[in-house]
């Protein structure tokens, strides 16, 4: 369930970057199975700065062992990949230790494999990946794991043969989130209306049943309007249509609370025309690029997303500290904004890292 | 100047190796008419297509009012002043009389805009040349067929024509139409424009044609005027074999009727209709288009309910609600048109033949494919049915052959009641006998048949009782000896 | 109004489709309590309006000639594609959008050509080329732009184009709505097509073409060149609505077309246009779009929940084409 929520989610807002389908997960990663294209793959610079190898050469000679540490994104050289790419680098030049970092050149989950199984190969100590099939990566995972390589995976919470799986949040980590930025640009208070990319997606529509809950338990001024859901068919027009229509129908509407990658650019460009800002407000996840001008003439207050280089971050510091023998407990803290004191559900590692983008930081990510 | 619009002498045309006209002699002379007749695949269409240009000539020569052409494309036919009309009349049943009639010139003369006042002027001048009326703006789909046949007419005659082939215009037509359609020809032949007349039908082949030419097998075995031709050589030179009458002499008529409609009524079809039938008896059913003939048979074989009245079978009193019930009634109907109701075109012979009677060679529900050959390969034999493999599509057969399926598939199934509408509409003179024999051995063999038919001839050869019908009643009734065409002819009218 | 006129009128498909529209949109009125006809509603719906409308019309002069095309929304999807990349790689349309819809016009032209030639050459039924070419030319748009979405990046007069408006209209809370000035594009191709249809030679010749083609050969249409020229016009013309509806959407998303023409057929089918070919109008066909975008832009204000809008569309759409096959059937008689 949690892995297809972060599939569904992660191919919504890689819909802008990547070129992926956007309008389900599943889409996503069966046409990433499919395809049999043996792409090349590329390396990417694998150290930091020479001057950092001198240091890192000087810790492993005081600590005496340090690991070969891999990571693998679902592809290389697209805006999203590029944004972790640059968040690994930082780490390494942080803490120190190299980064393999190679991925498939287009998104595809044989070479994806290919690369992983040169890596086991090559006897890296941590493998950390973000895989385009999970299914397709157990059996390399298996081997990796039989020969003591620690495996860590990312949105693929229903894998088998990792060691841990992080994700940046849980679907009412989400839904709780998106409303708790609603609510404080709506004064906690008036109508509202959830909107999903489709009635029958799943995640979409347990991030929107999260947020009522959210609003329930925690904003009691605020009412959810009859018509409570509405679906978009994940289509910025339609969005559009939806939001003059909503506001026809409830002139006091007050709020729009989005969970597709499509809500909030369609809404936000109703409510322009309709002269509406700054009474009605809007917010979905969605990729910043999207929003941006939105966001810059005060249309939106801010989006929902989490930070992938963060994560991917997490997933190196939970190997790291596997290595040197440290235990990953529930409530740990792995060092990084939103996972001070992680939740550990069985295998998953599951922060608190959604994060508002407002005009403020929107250009920071680069998709 | 030549007597002859179109003189052609000695022309050959063969495909792939199959020699389809044989050094055919043709002469047509202006205000003349001149039937081309002939069995299906004696060469008549490729003639025609001669004639129009669709085909070149592998030899013989071709003059047209004393000129020799070489070569004759579609476009030099037209120049020349020679209209096709074919059996599908090339109408355009989605748009109105006004553009059926004008599109041709419009298009010869490579008009890019519609005028509608100039189409108006080409379709009234068209209408005008043999004094048809009919209202412009009206969809041509919506038209008879004998009103369709006009308006290609009058299509045709708007080119200049000095010759109209006209190929089997009268297959879909009833008496009547038949009649308006000889009046059109011979207003055209008095302008002095001849019309080639491709058809079998004796009646109106002796009624319309100043000359004759027959064709057999790519050969013309006769040409010369229709005074110099018996009805008899007629046949002859159609068929190859001399055809004697065969009337139709009932054995042994049951007494006890296995049919009997009582005041039946289905508005607003047929009327209080009322009659019997016997074992052993064929029934003739005629009337005109539109009597409710048609709609009473299809009331016997569930395909109109009737709304009151009854009908007995052997005495009881039975409901025939669908085709499916009647055929377990043992009641059998072989429809007016076998093309769209009686026959799947696409499928093989063999298949079709057994159509109706699947269950008697299947084994719950499973084909036995071996035995569902091997029992058609038995009626194609029975029935004479002119084919190599039963294997081929039924559409590869000719008319009479597919009439002759459509009746085998009923014969195969145990029948009391047989009824047949226009049993051999479409049908060769040679290829009807058969049928009629058929029907004959039928009625022998103790079968119940009715023959629904607006065909005078057919009825008053084959039926031993003759029932008429007008505007939905029954209104005359003769026996065998009583029967003859002028007194059928009487009541309808 | 004399009485054959009026039995001519009711014979006419578009005369019924034209009298549900208008009581749907009566009943649609009175169950919302007046919020469809208010000025705000009906902008939205002419906006809606503009995209299906002018694909249905192409759909339309296809049936028309007695073909299918299924093709049309990924012709549309690959020209749009092709042309917004290039035009954002060059740099090119920040002031005037007409290079960029030239583009998708070339573009979409060559596809239709490659439909009109197989067609035309090949005597092939056109359901099934057209299925071909669907897929072929949604992989062609797949591997070549790898579904690549152009958001933010759209060159600026696109944007421009779509959110430029001829009138603003205020609803009675005062919100504000404008009709958009692509619904000039409708306008005009509304007009055109019908003056093709009904006024020119190459109209008349398609539907001579769907009521029956050998004798429209026999007639001496050229019939192969007019497939060819339909298919080429069709392709540009799909490349062009792609391009509209990139201005209105503000982005070109190769994915947004994917069965559109199941959308577009059923309503063209609702107009009055004949599977068999012959038969259709620009009248019927703009009324049927008018009634499916009027259904799906009213659902939320008459209360029909958003799990089954799909139900009600399907319903409309099923009610209109039984009465166009009870009104062809009465026809036959």
């Amino acid at each position: 369930m949690k892995k297809k929520l972060l599939v569904t989610l992660l191919s919504a807002a890689m819909a802008v970057t990547l070129g992926a389908c956007g309008s389900s997960g599943t889409a996503s990663s069966s046409s990433a199975a499919s395809s049999e294209a043996k792409a090349t793959s590329e390396t990417a610079s694998v150290s930091a700065a020479s001057a950092v190898e001198a240091a890192a050469e000087e810790k492993k000679a005081e600590t005496g062992d340090t690991p070969t540490i891999a990571f693998v994104p679902k592809v290389m050289g697209q805006a999203w990949w590029d944004y972790v790419q640059k968040g690994v680098e930082e780490w390494s030049k942080d803490t120190g230790y190299d980064v393999i970092y190679k991925g498939p050149t287009e998104i595809d989950a044989a070479a994806q494999v290919q690369i992983m199984t040169d890596l086991v190969n090559q006897g890296v100590d941590i493998l950390c990946f973000s895989p385009n099939d999970p299914d397709a990566c157990e059996a390399i995972c298996k081997q990796a794991r039989d020969k003591g390589i620690i495996v860590i995976s990312t949105e693929a919470s229903g894998m088998e043969n990792i060691d841990y799986d992080v994700e940046a949040f849980d679907e009412a980590g989400m839904g709780g989130f998106l409303m708790d930025q609603l609510a404080s640009s709506m004064g906690e208070e008036g109508q509202y209306i959830t909107m999903v990319g489709s009635m029958t997606m799943e995640s979409q529509n347990n991030w929107a049943d999260a947020a009522v809950a959210r609003q329930e338990e925690k904003y009691p001024n605020m009412e959810l309007v009859p018509d409570k859901r509405v679906a978009d068919d994940s289509d910025a027009e339609k969005a559009y249509e939806l939001t003059k229509q909503l506001l026809q129908k409830y002139p006091d509407l007050k709020g729009i609370l989005g969970t597709g990658s499509f809500d909030a650019p369609g809404a936000a460009r109703a409510i322009q025309e309709l002269g509406l800002q700054g009474k009605v407000f809007v917010i979905s996840v969605a990729m910043p690029s999207e929003v941006k001008d939105y966001l810059a003439d005060g249309t939106l207050q801010s989006v929902g997303l989490w930070d992938p280089a963060i994560s991917a971050k997490v997933m190196l510091n939970a190997g790291v500290d596997m290595f040197n023998g440290e235990k990953i407990e529930d409530g740990m803290d792995l060092q990084e904004k939103g996972y001070e004191a992680v939740k550990l559900n069985d295998k998953v590692i599951v922060g608190d890292g959604a994060i508002a983008i407002t005009n403020d930081n929107v250009d920071d990510f680069g998709f | 100047m030549s007597e002859y619009l179109l003189e052609m002498s000695g022309i050959c045309k063969a495909f792939s190796g199959v020699q389809a006209l044989d050094h055919v002699n043709f002469h047509i002379r202006p205000g003349k008419v001149m039937c081309l007749a002939g069995e299906n695949g004696c060469g008549k269409s490729t003639l025609v297509k001669i004639i129009s240009g669709v085909y070149v000539r592998d030899q013989g020569d071709v003059f047209f009012q004393g000129q020799k052409l070489d070569r004759i494309t579609p476009a030099e036919a037209t120049r020349l002043g020679i209209q096709v009309i074919y059996q599908d009349l090339s109408i355009f049943p989605n748009l109105t009389v006004r553009e059926n009639l004008a599109i041709n010139s419009e298009i010869t003369d490579r008009r890019r805009i519609v005028n509608r006042k100039r189409w108006t002027k080409t379709a009234e001048e068209a209408l005008s040349r043999i004094g048809y009326q009919i209202d412009l703006d009206v969809k041509m789909g919506e038209l008879s067929v004998a009103d369709k046949q006009l308006v290609a007419i009058c299509r045709a005659l708007l080119f200049n024509a000095r010759l109209i082939i006209m190929d089997e215009p009268t297959t879909a037509l009833t008496k009547r139409e038949v009649d308006a359609l000889f009046r059109t020809v011979r207003k055209l032949k008095e302008e002095g424009i001849a019309i080639m007349f491709i058809s079998h039908k004796v009646e109106e082949i002796f009624e319309i044609s100043d000359d004759v030419c027959i064709m057999r097998n790519g050969k013309n075995v006769f040409e010369g005027p229709t005074a110099d031709l018996t009805r008899d050589d007629f046949s002859y030179y159609m068929t190859g074999r001399r055809i004697q009458p065969d009337p139709f002499v009932p054995e042994h008529i049951q007494e006890k009727p296995v049919l009997e409609v009582e005041k039946l009524c289905a508005d607003p079809y047929y009327h209080d209709i009322s009659f019997q039938l016997r074992k052993g008896e064929i029934l003739g059913i005629t009337g005109l288009l539109g009597s409710g003939r048609t709609e009473l048979a299809m009331s016997l074989f569930g395909l109109i309910r009737p709304d009151s009245g009854k009908i007995l079978l052997n005495g009881q009193p039975v409901s025939i609600k669908s085709p499916e019930k009647a055929k377990e009634l043992r009641i059998g109907y072989v429809p007016e048109d076998r093309l769209t109701e009686g026959l799947c075109m696409r499928q093989p012979i063999a298949d079709n033949i057994m159509l109706a009677s699947l269950d008697k060679v299947s084994r719950r529900g499973i084909l036995n494919h071996r035995k569902l050959f091997s029992e058609a390969c038995r009626w194609v034999k029975t029935f004479s049915i002119a084919t190599d493999d039963p294997h081929k599509y039924a559409q590869t057969l000719s008319g009479g052959n597919q009439q002759k399926i459509v009746l085998s598939k009923w014969m195969n199934n145990n029948l009391d009641i047989l009824i047949l509408n226009g049993p051999t509409v479409g049908v060769d003179i040679g290829a009807k006998q058969d049928i009629h024999h058929l029907v004959h051995g039928l009625a022998h063999k103790g079968l119940a048949v009715i023959i629904i038919s607006d065909d005078i001839s057919e009825v008053v050869t084959n039926c031993s009782r003759v029932i008429v019908m007008k505007e939905g009643m029954i209104v005359g009734e003769m026996k065998s000896e009583e029967i003859t065409d002028q007194r059928i002819t009487e009541i309808i009218h | 109004m004399n009485k054959t006129a009026w039995k001519r009128l009711t014979k006419r498909t578009e005369f019924y489709i034209f009298i549900v529209l208008i009581a749907l949109i009566a009943g649609i009125q009175i169950v919302s309590g007046g919020q469809l006809l208010e000025p705000t509603t009906l902008v939205t719906i002419l906006r809606g309006m503009v995209v299906d409308g002018m694909f249905a019309l192409i759909c339309l002069i296809v049936m028309i000639s007695g073909g299918f095309d299924l093709s049309f929304p990924a012709i549309s999807a690959f020209a749009y594609s092709a042309a917004t990349t290039i035009c954002v790689n060059q740099g090119w349309c920040e002031t005037n959008p007409l290079a960029g819809f030239l583009l998708a016009i070339l573009f979409g032209a060559i596809l239709g050509a490659f439909n009109g030639w197989i067609i035309a050459n090949f005597k092939l039924n056109t359901m099934i080329v057209t299925l071909g070419t669907q897929t072929f030319f949604t992989g062609l748009t797949m591997g070549l732009f790898q579904m690549k979405e152009i958001t933010s990046t759209l060159p600026a007069s696109f944007r421009a184009l779509g959110e430029s408006y001829f009138f603003e209209v205020y609803n009675s809370q005062g919100q504000r709505s404008t009709l958009t000035t692509s619904i000039v594009f409708l306008i005009i191709m509304i007009a055109v097509t019908s003056f093709v249809l009904r006024k020119t030679m190459f109209g008349r010749a398609l539907y001579a073409i769907g009521g029956n083609e050998v004798s429209a050969e026999r007639a001496g249409y050229n019939v192969k060149r007019i497939k060819f020229i339909l298919y080429v016009a069709v392709g540009a013309l799909a490349g062009f609505i792609g391009m509209v509806r990139v201005c209105l959407a503000r982005q070109s998303i190769p994915k947004a077309m994917v069965g559109k023409e199941m959308a577009i057929i059923p309503a063209v089918i609702l107009g009055g246009a004949s599977i068999f070919g012959g038969e259709g109008s620009v009248f019927g066909t703009i009324c049927a779009i008018g009634l499916i975008t009027v259904v799906s832009n009213s659902m939320l204000l008459v209360g029909i929940d958003s799990y089954w809008q799909n139900f009600f569309n399907g319903l409309v759409i099923l009610i209109g084409i039984t009465i166009s096959a009870v009104q062809a059937k009465r026809q036959r008689r």
